[in-house]
């Protein structure tokens, strides 16, 4: 119990300098863990983004499709997905048959490549954010054999609008050449550069009739009820259609530079970080080192009186951990709570660069997210730091002898 | 991704096969070789001799889960011109192709438009087949772009056969590495002709059968092409009919024509 007053008395003694180590410290953690949930918040937002508005969380196809796509790899629309897809709910929340090929839309003189999309209106409107993406016209109706809705920068490039016919022509399921003629119902902007540049979006049954592909699609979209749940649900999915040469991608290796980007986003935020929080070390290890060395005769008394190295050591460490100790938990408070707060009002960046943001498909304003993991580590770091920072001090102290003390004038 | 490339088979069909018989000049290894494959050769110039023709074929795409069957008509002029309209089934009828001065134009009914098929298509396959579409658009020199000799003597689907091999010149605008065609002795019908790539595989083979007099000429009714690579497929086409000689107006082989109304 002595200990405990005097280590904190120790600390009080040089008011300033303790209250600028925990200042820094404070300073150096709060940011880190406001930072880490901000990036996660935005990291979240990145992927969802991506998820509702084409890929979906899984996508099911024929084995090899994947890695190889083409028509001839289909899958029949009987009941067996339907059925297995069915019996995961409510982990499997929606999902929708697709088509997808590229061909060339032309109108007049002028023809662009176009990214030619099959869908079940009725079904993927509610897992993909189609009908928000909407400017101009009408979302597909289901059953619509000459409707399309067209990228909006391909309909700037075709010149055409509402109404108009675009001419698509592309290599059917035979493998011969096909043409048909869509009349644009809506237009979309996904700010999606490929969908954007290139989409054209038909109902299903249109595309199955152009292509020869009655009673086969390509893809069958899933979302799941969250994105925790894919993992799992994509693991029984793979395991229960594998023999019927179904395969089961994630929206990971669909996306894999999307992980990517986030992967080494993350990587960034931790080495500035920790660089950071490096420096900070070295101040405390300052501090620490200062509180010994102009101490050595006071803890030469103290030895002189019989107190072991291990007293002088335990000494240091408490008031090492009264000090720090502070620092954290005002450190938490602080950088928690910041999160917390733009947890639920976010940082918005409209009016600064809105555009930008809106050209990457991401929102302007930012949510953080508040995880165990993001809070743990920078936690766990700043302990590491700190113990490390405390050896050589510590060592030294314990390493001071009364004959030693005596010989300072100190 | 190794790109074939694909000899160029000229237009339509007969000519397909007509492409594949070519004149050979010999370089003999012996006196009776060099009468022997300058017969072969000449036999199978006169085979296709004939300035125009008109036919119906039926080409069939067999394919491992499904098998198509398509009925055409074609004009033919020469080996530079050629139309083609397809009758059967309902969902390719009305498509047509028209070749000239070494290009393809296609007629899809479902748009009402032409398209010319480019370059970047010529390696595409044509209507889904085993063919390609520069296998129809080639015109070849046969005679002119090979070299060609006696390469043996043996015994094929029980009939004695000859095999000639033809080798591009040096200049050539021709795909293939080398041809090896084998007619029957009795009457040079053709029976196979192979084809390799410049590494020296088999690429695809051409197989002639059902060897029949249409219009007077004795030719080979039924070809079938199939791939080395892919064995579970193959393309056959028949001749239903065929007419030698026959006059057709100039104006079949244009563009009007082909975007007439129907």
């Amino acid at each position: 119990m002595i200990l405990f007053k005097l280590a904190w008395r120790n600390n009080w003694r040089h008011r300033w300098r303790s209250a600028l180590t925990i200042a820094a410290i404070v300073f150096g953690l709060s940011i880190t863990l406001w930072g880490f949930c901000i990036t996660d918040g935005s990291h979240e937002q990145l992927i969802r983004n991506s998820v509702e508005s084409f890929t979906g969380h899984l996508q099911l196809h024929r084995r090899g499709y994947q890695d190889d796509p083409g028509l001839r790899k289909y899958l029949a629309q009987d009941s067996l997905v339907e059925r297995a897809l069915e019996g995961r709910r409510p982990e499997v929340a929606d999902w929708g048959s697709r088509i997808a090929t590229f061909g060339l839309a032309s109108v007049g003189e002028t023809s662009f490549s176009a990214f030619l999309v099959g869908i079940e209106p009725e079904r993927e409107e509610k897992f993909i954010h189609w009908r928000e993406k909407i400017t101009e016209g009408e979302y597909l109706a289901p059953g619509d054999i000459e409707g399309a809705m067209i990228g909006a920068d391909l309909a700037e490039n075709l010149g055409v609008g509402l109404g108009d016919t675009v001419i698509v022509v592309t290599q059917d399921y035979y493998g011969s050449l096909a043409g048909a003629l869509r009349v644009v119902r809506g237009v979309f902007r996904s700010y999606a550069p490929e969908l954007d540049r290139s989409g054209l979006l038909l109902s299903l049954q249109s595309m199955q009739k152009f292509l020869g592909m009655e009673g086969k699609v390509s893809t069958v979209v899933v979302m799941a009820s969250s994105g925790e749940k894919v993992g799992p649900l994509r693991e029984k999915l793979a395991a229960e259609l594998a023999e019927r040469e179904i395969e089961v991608i994630p929206w990971q290796e669909i996306m894999p530079d999307l992980v990517q980007a986030v992967e080494l986003d993350n990587i960034f935020g931790v080495v500035t970080n920790a660089v950071l929080l490096l420096v900070i070390g070295f101040m405390v290890l300052n501090t620490f080192l200062m509180g010994v060395m102009e101490r050595i005769r006071e803890f030469g008394l103290m030895r002189s009186l019989g107190a072991s190295p291990g007293r002088v050591v335990g000494l240091i460490a408490l008031e090492a951990l009264l000090l720090v100790g502070l620092g954290f938990v005002i450190a938490n408070l602080i950088g928690l709570g910041a999160a917390w707060y733009n947890s639920v009002h976010p940082l918005d960046f409209s009016g600064m660069g809105e555009e930008v943001y809106k050209y990457y498909g991401m929102d302007p304003r930012i949510y953080a997210r508040i995880d165990w993991s993001t809070i743990f580590y920078p936690n766990l770091f700043v302990v590491v730091v700190i113990v490390l920072a405390l050896v050589f001090p510590a060592w030294r102290a314990a390493g001071i002898t009364p004959a030693e003390a005596a010989a300072r004038r100190q | 991704m190794t790109i074939l490339k694909l000899k160029r088979i000229s237009a339509c069909p007969l000519l397909l096969a007509a492409a594949l018989v070519y004149t050979p000049r010999l370089q003999a290894r012996s006196p009776a070789d060099t009468s022997l494959a300058a017969r072969i050769a000449e036999h199978a110039d006169t085979l296709m001799r004939g300035s125009s023709n008109y036919g119906t074929y039926r080409m069939s795409i067999i394919r491992p889960d499904w098998t198509r069957s398509m009925t055409m008509h074609s004009w033919e002029r020469g080996q530079s011109m050629f139309y083609l309209e397809v009758i059967e089934p309902a969902r390719e009828a009305g498509t047509a192709y028209l070749k000239r001065e070494g290009q393809m134009w296609t007629w899809l009914p479902e748009i009402g438009r032409t398209v010319k098929i480019p370059p970047s298509m010529m390696m595409d396959s044509w209507m889904g087949s085993d063919f390609t579409n520069d296998d129809l658009v080639h015109e070849s020199s046969l005679s002119k772009d090979y070299d060609h000799r006696l390469l043996a003597r043996d015994s094929l689907d029980g009939e004695d056969a000859a095999a000639v091999e033809l080798v591009p010149k040096e200049d050539a605008p021709v795909v293939w590495d080398r041809i090896v065609f084998w007619v029957r002795m009795s009457d040079f019908m053709p029976l196979k002709e192979e084809f390799y790539d410049e590494k020296g595989r088999l690429v695809r083979s051409m197989f002639f059968k059902d060897i029949k007099r249409l219009d007077g000429r004795l030719i080979p009714t039924r070809w079938l092409l199939t791939p080395q690579l892919k064995t579970d497929q193959r393309t056959e086409f028949e001749v239903l009919e065929i007419n030698f000689d026959v006059a057709i107006p100039d104006r079949t082989f244009t563009r009007q024509y082909l975007e007439r109304s129907r």
